[in-house]
C-alpha cells in the first residue's frame, strides 16, 4: 500500500522524499481505519501537477496554509514545529484555511515517538491529543474539513479526554496488519492508475536492452 | 592492516560486492540450520500428480505449535510458453507458502490464483508466492535414465544443475502477500528470507519427487529412485534479473545490518592465534572451493575469466596456507593469512578465503545470522544545523564529491519501473525514452547536488528551517542523516556511470541468499542455483546440515 502510494505520489509530481511522506500519511492513515485511500482518491485532483510543499519560515505563529494540502505542506510544517519545539519546549501555530487537517495527524504521531507531544484545538473544543498510549480525534476533525484551528506541540504530555469512543488505539495498527488492509477497490484502482503514470512505457528495443530475464532454456 | 575487510569504504564498491561468494551467515544456510536444530516436521499431506506430473502437492511444515503449508500446483506447458522473463504469463509449476493448515476450500482458492502469479488475489495468510520452469533437458534425461532403472551420470546433472529453476519468489507484502513486519510478528520466520528459503528448498524436494514420480509412471517395473550423491548435488535453479539491484539502494539499513553481521563474524575470528587442527581444516576447505571453481560451469566470458582468474589466485594461496602450515610459526593470527590474501590476490579469492574462514568458528556466525533484521525506519533530523549535515555528507559521502555529472558518461544510466510487469528496469538517458520518469536511486548524484546548494546557504539555520524552502530535498536529506551511523549502508560508486555493471549489485544480495553457480547471461541477468549440495529432508543430519559450501560432484562420496 505505502508503495503504490508513494508511487501514485510521484505520479503526482511530488518530488523525492514528499512523495514518501505522503504515501507515509495516506497509509497510516488506513492502517488504522481512517480511510487513507480514500481521502487520497478524493481530493488528488486539487494537487495533482502542481505540488508546492514551501513556506515561509518567518510565521509569526500564524500560517496561512490557503488550502494548500497538508500532504504538500504538512511534512516542513510539522518538522520546522518540532524544531521549535526542541529550542523552546512548546510551540503554537495558528493554521488558517487547511483544506485536509486529518493528513497532520500521521505527522505529529510521527513527532510523538520523538518524544514531542501535540493537541489541536479550535476554541474550547480539542479535536486532536497524541501522547504516547493513543490518539484522541474529535469527529469534526475525522471529517478532514475544518480549516482554522491551532497546533499546539510541547515537551510535555497533554491530558488525555475521557472520551473512549474518539480514540484510536496503537494495536489497531498490528491488528490490521496481521488481518491484511482492504481499501475500497474503486479507491485502490484510481491510486494504482494514478502509479501508472510512473511506469515507462516497453519498447521492443528497451525490454531487450533494460530486461532482466532471458530466455535461454534448457 | 585489514583495512579492506573491515573498512565500508572499501567493501561496498561494486567491483567488491561483485566478487562475494555465500557463508555461513547466508539465508539458505541458516534456514537449513534452523530446520535441523529446531526439529521442524514436514510431511506431504497431499500428493494428487497424473501419470505426466501434472496435479497438486501440498506440504506441512509444523513449526513450534504452528502449521505452515507449501501448495505446489504442476501444470502442462506449451514449449513455446516457457519464458523466463518476467513478463512471462504460464509456468510449468507454481507453488505458495501459507500460514495455516489447508482445507479443501482454500486449496480451491489458491488453484484458481496460485498459478496466476502477479495477476492472482493473495491474502496476508500467503507468506511466498513462486514459480519455476522445467529444464526440459535434463528433465527428460532424468526421467528416461530412472524409467529404465539407471541413474543419470553426475556429469549431465553438473551441466545444468537443477530440475526446476524458479523464475521469481515473491514475498514481503508484494502482490497483497503478508508484509514481512506481519510475517516477523505472526509466524516462526523471524529473520529477512527465512520463509523465501524454506519455500525454495522444498520447491527443490518437490523436484526430485516430481521427476521420480513420472519416471514410475512411466514404467513401474523398472523405474528407480535417484542415489543420494546424485540428487543431493541437484539445487534449485534461479533465473535472476534487475529486480534485486534497487533493493540494495531502497533497504540500505538492512544491507548494513548484513554486513555489520558479517564484518563482526570476521573481527571476532582474525585476532585468535591459529591451532594444526584448525590451518587443517582451512587447508581442507580452500582445496573444496579450488574444486567448485574449477568444476562450476559458465558461458560467460566474463565470468569464466573471472573464475579462471580466482582459480589461479586460490590455487596459490592454498599453496600459501600448505606452508604456513608446514613452518608451524606458533605467533599467527588467523589476521596475517587474511592480511597476506588482501595483499596478493584478487577480490574473489579474498573473500572465499574470509568465507572459509568463518566455516571454522560456527559458534561466532551462527548467532550472528540468527540477527539479520533491521528497523529500517528512516528520519529526518530536524533541529540539526546545516553545518552539521555538510559534515556528515563530506565525511560519508565524499566519494560522490567529485563525480561531474555533466559528464554524460557519469549520468549515463537511469532506472526505471517497466509499465508490462512493474518490474525495474535500466534505461540509456541519452539513447533511451522516459529518463523524466526516473527512479530515485542515483544516490551520488542526488547527494551532490544537495551539497552544492547548502554549501550556499548560511550554515546556522536548521534543517528543518532550510527543508520548508526546499521540499524537494527531503528524501536525499532524510537518507543522509538516518544512515549516518550505518557505515555498510551506501554502495560507494555512482550506479548512473556507463561502466556500472549491474550484476555486481545482484551477486552482492545473492550471496547473503547462499546462491552459488553464479552463471551470468548478460550484465543485466544471471542463473544460480541454491542448496546444491544441500541434504535432502530424508539424509539431514548435524554432519551434513552444514558442510554443504562449495560443493562439488565428488562431496557426496
Amino acid at each position: 500500500m505505502y508503495t503504490n502510494a508513494q508511487r501514485a505520489f510521484s505520479g503526482l509530481g511530488f518530488p523525492y522524499g514528499a512523495d514518501e511522506d505522503a504515501a507515509y500519511i495516506i497509509a497510516w492513515l488506513e492502517a488504522f481505519d481512517l480511510y487513507g485511500i480514500n481521502l487520497f482518491s478524493s481530493s488528488y485532483p486539487k494537487f495533482d501537477n502542481s505540488y508546492n510543499g514551501s513556506f515561509d519560515s518567518k510565521l509569526n505563529n500564524k500560517l496561512n496554509l490557503q488550502n494548500r494540502s497538508c500532504l504538500m505542506v504538512g511534512p516542513g510544517l510539522i518538522d520546522y514545529m518540532t524544531f521549535q519545539t526542541n529550542k523552546n519546549n512548546e510551540i503554537k501555530i495558528e493554521i488558517i484555511n487547511c483544506a485536509d487537517p486529518l493528513f497532520l495527524i500521521p505527522l505529529l504521531y510521527r513527532s510523538m515517538k520523538k518524544n514531542i507531544f501535540s493537541n489541536i484545538v479550535d476554541g474550547k473544543d480539542t479535536l486532536a491529543v497524541i501522547n504516547k498510549e493513543n490518539i484522541f480525534i474529535h469527529p469534526k476533525l475525522k471529517k478532514n474539513k475544518h480549516s482554522n484551528f491551532n497546533i499546539i506541540l510541547s515537551k510535555k504530555i497533554f491530558e488525555t479526554l475521557d472520551n473512549n469512543k474518539d480514540f484510536i488505539d496503537y494495536s489497531t495498527l498490528k491488528k490490521n496488519l496481521s488481518s491484511g488492509l482492504n481499501p475500497n477497490s474503486v479507491d485502490w484502482d484510481i491510486i494504482s492508475e494514478i502509479a501508472f503514470r510512473t511506469y515507462v512505457p516497453e519498447s521492443e528495443e528497451s525490454r531487450e536492452k533494460g530486461a532482466g530475464g532471458g530466455d535461454a532454456n534448457d | 592492516m585489514l583495512q579492506q575487510t573491515m573498512n565500508s569504504q572499501n567493501v561496498m564498491t561494486l567491483d567488491k560486492m561483485g566478487s562475494r561468494y555465500p557463508s555461513r551467515l547466508s539465508f539458505s544456510r541458516s534456514m537449513l540450520r534452523r530446520l535441523l536444530h529446531d526439529n521442524w516436521k514436514i510431511t506431504k499431506s497431499k500428493f494428487d500428480l497424473n501419470d505426466q506430473g501434472y496435479g497438486t502437492v501440498v506440504y506441512e511444515i509444523a513449526i513450534n505449535q504452528n502449521i505452515y503449508s507449501l501448495v505446489c500446483f504442476s501444470q502442462h506447458l506449451a514449449n513455446e510458453d516457457r519464458s523466463d522473463r518476467v513478463i512471462a504469463e504460464k509456468w510449468d509449476t507454481a507453488y505458495s507458502l501459507i500460514n495455516g493448515k489447508l482445507d479443501e476450500k482454500e486449496l480451491t482458492r489458491l488453484k484458481e490464483n496460485v498459478p496466476l502469479q502477479e495477476s492472482g488475489r493473495n491474502s496476508s495468510k500467503e507468506l511466498i508466492l513462486s514459480r519455476a520452469n522445467k529444464s526440459v533437458r535434463l528433465f527428460k534425461y532424468v526421467v528416461n535414465c530412472l524409467s529404465k532403472g539407471e541413474q543419470p551420470d553426475l556429469n549431465e546433472i553438473n551441466k545444468v544443475g537443477y530440475i526446476l529453476r524458479t523464475t521469481a519468489v515473491y514475498g514481503s507484502g508484494k502482490f497483497g502477500l503478508s508484509d514481512f513486519s506481519n510475517t516477523k510478528e505472526v509466524t516462526d520466520f523471524k529473520q529477512p528470507f527465512r520463509a523465501e528459503m524454506l519455500a525454495v528448498y522444498l520447491i527443490r524436494e518437490f523436484s526430485v519427487e516430481l521427476v521420480e514420480h513420472v519416471a514410475k509412471k512411466k514404467n513401474p517395473e523398472k523405474a528407480v529412485k535417484l542415489n543420494n550423491n546424485i540428487k543431493q548435488h541437484l539445487g534449485i535453479g534461479n533465473s535472476t534479473g534487475l529486480g534485486m539491484a534497487p533493493f540494495i539502494i531502497k533497504h540500505p539499513k538492512l544491507i548494513n545490518k548484513w554486513m555489520s553481521q558479517y564484518t563482526q563474524s570476521l573481527k571476532n575470528i582474525l585476532n585468535q592465534k591459529i591451532d594444526e587442527e584448525k590451518i587443517n581444516s582451512y587447508f581442507t576447505l580452500l582445496n573444496k572451493a579450488l574444486d567448485y571453481l574449477r568444476e562450476v560451469i559458465t558461458y560467460d566470458e566474463y565470468q569464466i575469466k573471472k573464475n579462471t582468474k580466482t582459480t589461479n589466485d586460490l590455487d596459490q594461496y592454498v599453496k600459501y596456507i600448505k606452508n604456513i602450515n608446514e613452518s608451524r610459526d606458533e605467533g599467527l593470527q588467523w589476521s596475517d593469512l587474511i592480511s597476506f590474501a588482501e595483499d596478493n590476490y584478487n577480490f574473489d579469492t579474498q573473500e572465499i578465503a574470509k568465507v572459509q574462514l568463518l566455516e571454522l568458528y560456527p559458534e561466532v556466525s551462527e548467532l550472528l545470522a540468527e540477527d539479520m533484521s533491521d528497523n529500517e525506519e528512516m528520519q529526518i533530523n530536524e533541529s540539526d544545523k546545516l553545518s552539521s549535515l555538510k559534515s556528515i555528507i563530506e565525511k560519508n559521502y565524499f566519494w560522490a564529491l567529485d563525480i561531474n555529472f555533466l559528464d554524460k558518461k557519469n549520468d549515463f544510466l537511469f532506472w526505471y519501473i517497466s509499465e508490462a510487469k512493474l518490474e525495474p528496469r535500466l534505461g540509456e538517458r541519452y539513447n533511451e525514452k522516459g529518463s523524466e520518469l526516473e527512479q530515485n536511486l542515483g544516490v551520488a548524484k542526488m547527494v551532490k547536488e544537495v551539497h552544492e546548494t547548502i554549501i550556499k546557504e548560511d550554515q546556522d539555520i536548521s534543517v528543518a528551517e532550510f527543508l520548508v524552502k526546499n521540499p524537494e530535498f527531503r528524501g536525499i536529506i532524510r537518507r543522509v542523516q538516518s544512515l549516518e551511523q550505518y557505515p555498510f549502508a551506501e554502495v560507494k560508486d555512482n550506479i548512473l556511470s556507463e561502466n556500472t555493471i549491474p550484476i555486481n549489485m545482484l551477486r552482492f544480495k545473492l550471496s547473503f541468499f547462499g546462491a552459488n553457480r553464479y552463471d551470468p547471461k548478460s550484465d543485466r541477468w544471471l542463473r544460480v542455483s541454491f542448496f546444491s549440495g544441500a541434504p535432502f529432508l530424508s539424509n539431514i543430519n548435524k554432519e551434513n546440515v552444514d558442510s554443504w559450501g562449495f560443493a562439488t560432484m565428488s562431496s557426496y562420496n
